[in-house]
């Protein structure tokens, strides 16, 4: 899955201009993400291109790309299905997200310049107020907003296309499993990102495994996967 | 019902054949038949495979998927340059990412897949036996994709698939004869996979992992 990035990316950061298609993904992620077409809709192509104002092509192209991570099936002839949450998706997710998330603290505490330190130091501390004081939709923009710097600052685009999806499905979940922001799992993020800034390997990648303890734990789950 | 049986066995064929043209041309790029930035033109593909444009293109996605073809806008695509570093920051990752394969295969096994995975391990010992390391890039590449649909996690899956194709093309072009060490432990790992032994599993694909990785370092070193 290379779309998440191209191979020769890492030190090329300059914010591209999306095309079409990539435009379109973003748009139907967003909105499978927050329910706005919950699990099971049928939707045609048309109809997605009529809302969204972009062409059959890259709805097309995104729709295909939506497939490859999970999130839609494609129906010939009709267009698309939103995929339905699977009872044991938070596992599978889980078992493996843990050791990419170890491997994001290690590479991103090893790689990340001074200027993506302090990015993430600032990230932190704006997750934390925005789940203080309860604005969910601040929470969403600042743990987005880190993930970005943390997997830029890793300087691996195997983990960042490996990560992609798996960060897109856990939202999905979060968002229709956690009705409000919490502060347990906003402090634990905060940890491992300010020991990532402080260039600690070992400290950042066990306050990590502290996050996906904290997270297991607020979305209802025992932590019985992996292990 | 029977229209959507037969439509599905057509797209399951065409999968077929589309897996078929890749693993050919990851079998080519890694005994270097196919060299780094060498243009992958579609018509001289199909004439070299004698397979049809459909599943030549798809082969090529696939390919770009796997980090292994990079495909340029109006460009076409072209085989992948990947710095010798690499190798060493995949096999870090795969210490982390192996043993949670292996666990959940050994965990996932049907009676089915564990005769599967007993079946490989006789492949692979025949094959060191007869230093056939061509055959064992095959091999590793079917053992790699069957613990990826066992595990029963698609996440997993599609994490590891790149990182393995890329492990592989590194490591077949350095090492042309069987590493009898390596073909130890990666036999035990099967075993305990097949025993359906995740504990046993975990530590036996780390060590694999960790073999791997001495002898890529050896390789590092003497190249400078």
């Amino acid at each position: 899955m290379t779309r998440h990035l191209e191979i020769s990316a890492p030190n090329a950061r300059k914010p591209q201009k999306l095309t079409l298609a990539e435009q379109a993904y973003h748009r139907l992620e967003e909105m499978i993400i927050t329910a706005e077409l919950p699990p099971n809709t049928v939707v045609s192509l048309v109809t997605l291109s009529k809302q969204l104002g972009i062409g059959r092509t890259p709805i097309q192209e995104a729709a295909k790309r939506l497939a490859a991570d999970f999130l839609v099936e494609i129906i010939p002839r009709k267009g698309l299905r939103v995929r339905d949450v699977p009872k044991d998706e938070l596992e599978a997710l889980v078992q493996a997200r843990r050791p990419l998330e170890r491997l994001l603290a290690r590479f991103a505490a090893r790689n990340a310049t001074l200027e993506e330190r302090d990015l993430l130091r600032k990230g932190a501390k704006e997750l934390l107020a925005a789940a203080k004081g309860g604005d969910e939709r601040a929470v969403v923009s600042a743990d987005g907003n880190l993930k970005q710097i943390a997997l830029a600052a890793a300087r691996n685009p195997f983990l960042t296309s490996a990560l992609g999806p798996i960060f897109t499905h856990f939202r999905r979940l979060y968002f229709t499993s956690v009705p409000v922001p919490d502060i347990g799992v906003a402090r634990a993020f905060q940890k491992a990102y300010n020991a990532i800034a402080d260039r600690n390997e070992e400290a950042a990648v066990a306050a990590m495994d502290n996050v996906m303890i904290e997270l297991q734990r607020v979305m209802g789950q025992s932590s019985k996967s992996a292990e | 019902m029977s229209l959507t049986a037969s439509k599905r066995a057509t797209s399951a064929s065409k999968a077929g054949l589309a897996q078929q043209a890749y693993r050919l041309l990851e079998h080519a790029i890694i005994v270097g038949d196919l060299q780094p930035n060498q243009v992958l033109s579609e018509p001289e593909l199909m004439e070299a495979t004698g397979m049809g444009r459909s599943p030549i293109r798809d082969a090529i996605q696939l390919l770009a998927d796997n980090h292994l073809a990079t495909i340029a806008p109006y460009r076409g695509a072209f085989v992948s340059h990947l710095e010798p570093q690499t190798e060493l920051l995949l096999l870090e990752m795969r210490r982390e990412l192996d043993p949670v394969l292996a666990n959940a295969t050994a965990e996932n096994a049907h009676k089915e897949d564990c005769r599967r995975l007993k079946q490989l391990g006789r492949k692979v010992q025949s094959a060191i036996d007869k230093n056939d390391s061509a055959a064992i890039i095959d091999i590793d590449g079917e053992l790699k994709e069957l613990m990826l649909e066992v595990c029963g996690n698609p996440f997993l899956a599609t994490s590891l698939r790149p990182i393995y194709a890329v492990c592989r093309r590194f490591y077949f072009n350095a090492v042309r004869t069987p590493d009898r060490s390596l073909g130890k432990i990666y036999l035990e790992m099967i075993e305990a996979m097949a025993a359906k032994d995740p504990c046993r599993s975990e530590k036996a694909a780390l060590n694999v992992v960790e073999k791997v990785e001495e002898i890529a370092r050896n390789q590092l070193v003497g190249l400078k």
